[in-house]
């Protein structure tokens, strides 16, 4: 075992130089290009122009991890790697397209969902889901919907969250690192390879990607982030189960999540208007920017939290699963607590706003 | 350097990603045909490398030492192994040999056909290593493990009628490993019965088999089946089993169980399906201190038994490393083959 914490913490490094490489490269490239993100005054928060494609590091570092660990710990490494680099190049030239010719979210979300699908055959599945009160379901010829639903689902989670300095990687790294850790306490050597990579990849992006950012991952660096993140959480460990049943990662990326479950609530309301895959700027981050916080500290409290819930998740991992669902109905008490404050604030906020706005009609 | 039409754009950073991916691809396939090379379970594709150079010392160091470790042999070892030693080993060596290959085709061929009877010649069966009679308790339960191996495993064999002695022959070639003096290995003791051990690791419907003094104490549950004897008069002291595969409770469960075991009492382990998932380092090491040694490579770790694997031993409480008698098979998920391993010793009769 000690032996093994050596070799994941040689890929993180390898991981984390490659990243800390290839970011200015891929920075100055996007610039010479004129791929950049322009300030607008609607959904985005920076001042001027960002190169996009920082996030294209990830996927060389992904691809240099899985080398050296083929070259270096052969025993340890698991065709499931190639599988990810194969699947996660469509990802991430998907994502670039995205980055440069704006395309509808309906055909990247079925772009994603087949991939998925592919991604069964291919493996990466779970055919149990976690019991409220202990043991597993077995969902049978359903693990088909499941698990596109799940890599659709963590890929669009962490986009989303891609929306200040350095929130989306930290979120990345805070959840690997959480997954990490689950994982090598259970003797999952897959799981936490991957994970290795992964905090890695972030940690060496935020040095670029806080705030004040000078460069952005992009569609590309989201959209293969996310996939990975999903795709390892889905790898069985041994005969038909996944790391917890698919409960611990949700509980692990509960943020990303509650943020694409609201969204996904408004669209629904949009939906009538047509409006469904419209973007706008009430995501989490966005409306605790709006309550007064400073761009570090809306990404700040958003790491504690996702750290609160990364210990939460660990504690599910760690007791019998009889009492899995008494974590659980915590974190959902938990999250109900957050969105009534958030919203509570937001009512007092209008209510100033709205008075200040009286005074000065009067005034005038 | 000014571009401005999108679609050059993408051009230009999808042609990074694919030439990326195209240098992965290709280190990929460098390094993986490179670690398939060494690993020491691929002996056969080093030795036939060897052979190519003109090294042949080499390569039948290769393939002798691949043979011993890695169990059972494949045909393809023991046909390259019959081709190096053709015209250079003694005729009985290369009798045996022969036998040893066309063994180990007939149970390739039992796991890719659903007939049960293939085109086998029984004569090599004959003679064998057997230099004594079989007792008639011997024989009952040599029918009795056959039967049930047949039915389940090698399901070819099952038409064939065959004598007890050309049964222990089949076991024997198919890498069977049989102690004829009654004696435990090199623990010093010995078992004054006969006792044959069959272990199916992972695959459907397999089993364990344990027989002893007429009856069989293993089972077609998962797990790893104990049986416990004393040393002298041989009695059955204790039996179980211990789902290792489904909970690490049951490895616990069963360190207790070796633990209260008294020194020098006789353990006879076989392995049913899976017993390796949740093996702890304490159990490995109870198990090693029946005398049993780490022999097969797991990941490149010399290990027991890994996981799906087939395991059938016979140990003494307290008995030194290595001095037990053990057998084991490995598994590979990616094939139909069901692990066999077999395991025993015979009293006999003097011819």
């Amino acid at each position: 075992m000690k032996s093994q914490a050596w070799s994941y913490i040689a890929i993180l490094g390898v991981s984390f130089f490659t990243t800390l490489v290839f970011v200015p490269v891929f920075r100055w490239l996007a610039r010479k290009l004129g791929v950049v993100d322009m300030p607008d005054q609607k959904r985005k928060v920076h001042k001027k122009p960002i190169p996009y494609l920082g996030g294209m590091a990830f996927y060389i570092a992904f691809l240099v991890a899985c080398c050296f660990i083929e070259w270096m710990y052969p025993q340890m490494f698991d065709d499931k790697l190639t599988i990810i680099a194969i699947t996660g190049t469509f990802i991430v030239l998907m994502g670039l397209l995205d980055d440069l010719i704006s395309i509808p979210a309906s055909r990247k979300l079925i772009f994603e969902l087949l991939l998925g699908v592919a991604l069964f055959f291919w493996g990466f599945k779970t055919t149990t889901l976690a019991h409220p009160l202990g043991g597993v379901w077995n969902i049978g010829w359903l693990a088909l919907l499941v698990t596109p639903l799940w890599i659709a689902g963590v890929m669009n989670a962490i986009n989303f969250s891609d929306g200040l300095d350095g929130l989306a990687a930290g979120q990345v790294a805070i959840c690997s690192a959480t997954i990490f850790a689950i994982s090598y306490h259970n003797g999952q050597i897959f799981s936490c390879l991957v994970m290795s990579i992964l905090i890695g990849c972030t940690l060496a992006f935020l040095i670029y990607n806080s705030h004040p950012a000078s460069v952005f991952m992009g569609d590309a660096g989201a959209l293969f982030l996310g996939f990975v993140l999903g795709c390892a959480t889905l790898v069985e460990r041994k005969k038909g189960v996944t790391v917890v049943a698919l409960t611990v990662p949700m509980v692990v990326l509960a943020v990303p999540f509650l943020d694409t479950l609201l969204s996904f609530l408004r669209r629904m309301q949009r939906a009538k208007k047509g409006g469904f895959f419209m973007p706008d700027r009430d995501h989490i981050h966005h409306r605790l920017l709006k309550l007064g916080l400073s761009q570090r500290q809306v990404v700040f409290s958003l790491y504690y939290f996702s750290i609160c819930m990364g210990f939460l998740a660990f504690i599910t991992s760690l007791i019998p699963s009889t009492y899995t669902f008494l974590v659980l109905i915590l974190v959902c008490m938990l999250i109900l607590m957050g969105v009534i404050i958030l919203h509570f604030l937001e009512s007092i906020l209008e209510n100033r706003e709205g008075k200040q706005e009286t005074k000065n009609t009067v005034s005038n | 350097m000014k571009i401005d039409n999108p679609f050059v754009k993408v051009l230009i950073l999808w042609g990074i990603v694919i030439i990326c991916f195209l240098v992965f691809l290709i280190a990929h396939a460098y390094i993986s045909n490179y670690q398939n090379f060494i690993k020491p379970e691929n002996y056969v594709i080093r030795a036939k490398y060897y052979l190519q150079q003109g090294d042949t010392e080499t390569a039948l160091r290769e393939i002798e030492q691949g043979i011993d470790v890695f169990r059972p042999a494949s045909a393809e070892s023991l046909s390259l192994l019959k081709k190096i030693k053709e015209g250079k080993a003694e005729k009985s060596y290369l009798e045996e040999l022969e036998k040893k290959y066309q063994v180990a085709n007939v149970i390739e061929k039992c796991y890719n056909t659903t007939e049960n009877q293939i085109e086998f010649d029984k004569n090599i069966l004959s003679g064998g290593f057997l230099s004594f009679t079989l007792s008639k308790n011997a024989k009952i339960n040599i029918r009795a493990f056959w039967k049930l191996l047949v039915k389940n495993t090698w399901k070819c064999m099952q038409s064939y009628e065959l004598t007890e002695e050309q049964i222990m022959n089949f076991c024997y070639y198919a890498g069977g490993v049989f102690a004829i003096n009654s004696a435990i290995g090199k623990t010093g003791f010995t078992i004054n019965d006969d006792l044959f051990i069959i272990s199916e690791g992972a695959g459907r419907g397999s089993g364990a088999q344990i027989w002893f003094q007429g009856r069989n104490y293993g089972g077609n549950r998962r797990g790893l089946y104990v049986l416990i004897l004393t040393p002298s008069p041989n009695k059955v002291y204790r039996s179980d089993r211990f789902d290792i595969w489904e909970s690490r409770e049951a490895a616990v469960r069963m360190e207790h169980f070796l633990d209260e075991i008294p020194a020098n009492y006789i353990g006879v382990f076989a392995v049913a399906d899976e017993a390796s998932e949740n093996m702890t380092e304490q159990l490995e090491q109870m198990l090693l201190s029946f005398g049993f040694s780490k022999q097969t490579y797991i990941q490149g770790e010399l290990k027991l038994f890994g996981f799906g694997y087939a395991f059938a031993g016979i140990g003494v409480k307290g008995a030194e490393e290595r001095t037990a008698l053990q057998n084991w098979a490995k598994y590979e998920s990616s094939q139909d083959e069901i692990p066999v391993a077999i395991c025993g010793i015979l009293k006999g009769e003097e011819k």
